[in-house]
């Protein structure tokens, strides 16, 4: 199905953190904690979604010329009022160490990078799933890297104020809730995540050996 | 005695890159090689001291018209945006041998993380006009120096022979980029 | 401080909306003033130098030279 096809490119093909590296200041600097990375996530799915809509209607009005300029235009409007949103809604220290990232989304690559390749060409049913793909991938990604980093960082996963310990204290590798723990987790994921992309691939290509091979 | 403080911070306390995660795409993506690492630091210097004058005055414009906190966002990165532009065309009208150089990061600048924080810094932060010039010089010189070290790391990390097939590329990298953060870290906790 | 005392509210509204359709039309002009000069020459070869990233937005990406060759070819 093609829809599903769309859907999948984002999560597991062109995972927007994983393979392209697209939007790593998010991706590093809200993953200390999984309540972070949830509500980060939330809110690039909100951008990314209501940019996608607003631009693949309007993609058959803008001169081809001035295309950027627009997006650009459209995407820090959009990103104002779901700053100011969620600036009123969220809890407050989720909001301190969420900070300026969400600031920051006005430029992130993700956004842009989507509505130039894709929302500019196909029509509005098309963009939605699309940036659902990519947002379900974003926070896929930064989900797993945060998780990791929460419980073998502290030990504990915590939620609005709440911590549940699992890991014993003493036992807890300090280094991953640090500063250079986001790169050296972040580096982990994507080997890992390349490692098992590689070992499908390989498998499908044997397979495909195989057949051919058979069939002759 | 404060703008050695906010100098020292910025340039290698809390280092834009490696403390406070700004400016990633490109330093994954510039750094292969060293000569690109150079032009990338040299522009972005430019680019990002030019345009915190420039937001440090519309700031003050935006705090008459009460308006700050709405506008903030969408003004400073249309006028980032279009001052680049405007730098790109006059390097390619009056000065083409440093278009040759840098004038290739100029459009990579303007959807990077660094600019545009440097820029809600200072208004954050409500720094006046020297410590201005002191905060955007130390913060892009101090991108500068990360950069180019980890160009030259990753030269030889690209030249190795025993690689593991998943680390290649940019997993490796991300990994000694933690490696550094670790060592920039020394230079945190200091007070001035 | 006094200044903003003496500017009536809504000749505040209408000065930021004025403040941001500025900056959308500066934005606009020097975009296109930028986009129709033409690179100096010698500096056609750029984009080898630059370390090929996925950013496509980027003017320098060389998936813009395979679209201008397309619009070309439609053209004749």
């Amino acid at each position: 199905m093609k829809k599903l096809k769309i859907f999948l490119n984002g999560l597991i093909y062109e995972n927007p953190t994983l393979v392209i590296f697209l939007g790593m200041c998010p991706a590093l600097g809200t993953t200390n904690k999984v309540e972070n990375a949830l509500y980060m996530s939330l809110c690039v799915l909100a951008v990314l979604l209501l940019s996608n809509i607003i631009i693949s209607l309007i993609r058959k009005i803008v001169p081809n010329e001035v295309r950027i300029p627009v997006y650009i235009i459209i995407i820090a409007t959009l990103v104002s009022i779901v700053d100011m949103l969620f600036h009123a809604y969220l809890p407050y220290n989720v909001y301190q160490s969420l900070g300026s990232f969400i600031s920051l989304i006005v430029v992130n690559c993700i956004i842009l990078g989507r509505a130039e390749s894709f929302a500019n060409k196909n029509n509005v049913l098309d963009s939605i799933i699309d940036a659902l793909g990519f947002a379900c991938g974003f926070a896929v990604a930064i989900i797993v890297v945060a998780f990791f980093r929460e419980l073998i960082g502290t030990g504990a996963l915590s939620w609005a104020g709440h911590s549940l310990q699992i890991i014993p204290k003493n036992y807890a590798i300090s280094l991953f809730a640090s500063n250079s723990g986001a790169f050296i987790a972040l580096g982990l994921v994507v080997a890992l995540y390349s490692f098992v992309m590689n070992v499908v691939k390989d498998n499908k290509k044997t397979k495909a050996a195989k057949t051919a091979s058979e069939s002759k | 005695m404060e703008l050695f403080g906010i100098a020292f911070a910025a340039l290698l306390g809390s280092n834009i890159i490696l403390s406070r995660f700004l400016g990633i795409c490109p330093f994954l993506g510039v750094s292969k090689k060293s000569s690109s690492a150079i032009g990338m630091g040299l522009a972005l210097i430019a680019v990002v001291i030019l345009s915190s004058l420039i937001c440090y005055g519309l700031d003050k414009l935006l705090v008459l018209l009460e308006m700050q906190s709405y506008l903030e966002l969408v003004v400073f990165i249309l006028v980032i945006a279009s001052f680049v532009q405007l730098l790109e065309f006059f390097l390619k009208k009056y000065i083409p041998s440093l278009y040759k150089s840098l004038g290739v990061y100029l459009p990579l600048i303007t959807t990077n993380c660094v600019v545009l924080q440097v820029c809600l810094d200072l208004v954050s932060r409500e720094y006046n006009l020297l410590q201005t010039l002191v905060y955007s010089l130390s913060v892009s010189v101090g991108y500068m120096i990360v950069i180019v070290i980890f160009s030259h790391i990753r030269t030889r990390l690209d030249n190795s022979q025993n690689m593991p097939k998943a680390f290649k590329g940019n997993a490796i990298a991300l990994i000694t980029a933690g490696l550094m953060a670790m060592a920039f870290m020394a230079f945190s906790g200091f007070s001035f | 401080m006094y200044l903003s005392l003496l500017i009536s509210s809504i000749g505040k509204i209408f000065a930021s909306i004025g403040v941001v359709l500025v900056s959308i039309a500066l934005f606009i002009g020097t975009f296109l003033l930028n986009k129709k000069t033409k690179k100096p020459d010698g500096c056609e070869n750029l984009d080898e130098t630059c370390a090929g990233c996925q950013l496509i937005q980027c003017s320098h990406h060389p998936i813009k030279k395979e679209e201008e060759i397309k619009g070309e070819k439609n053209n004749d």
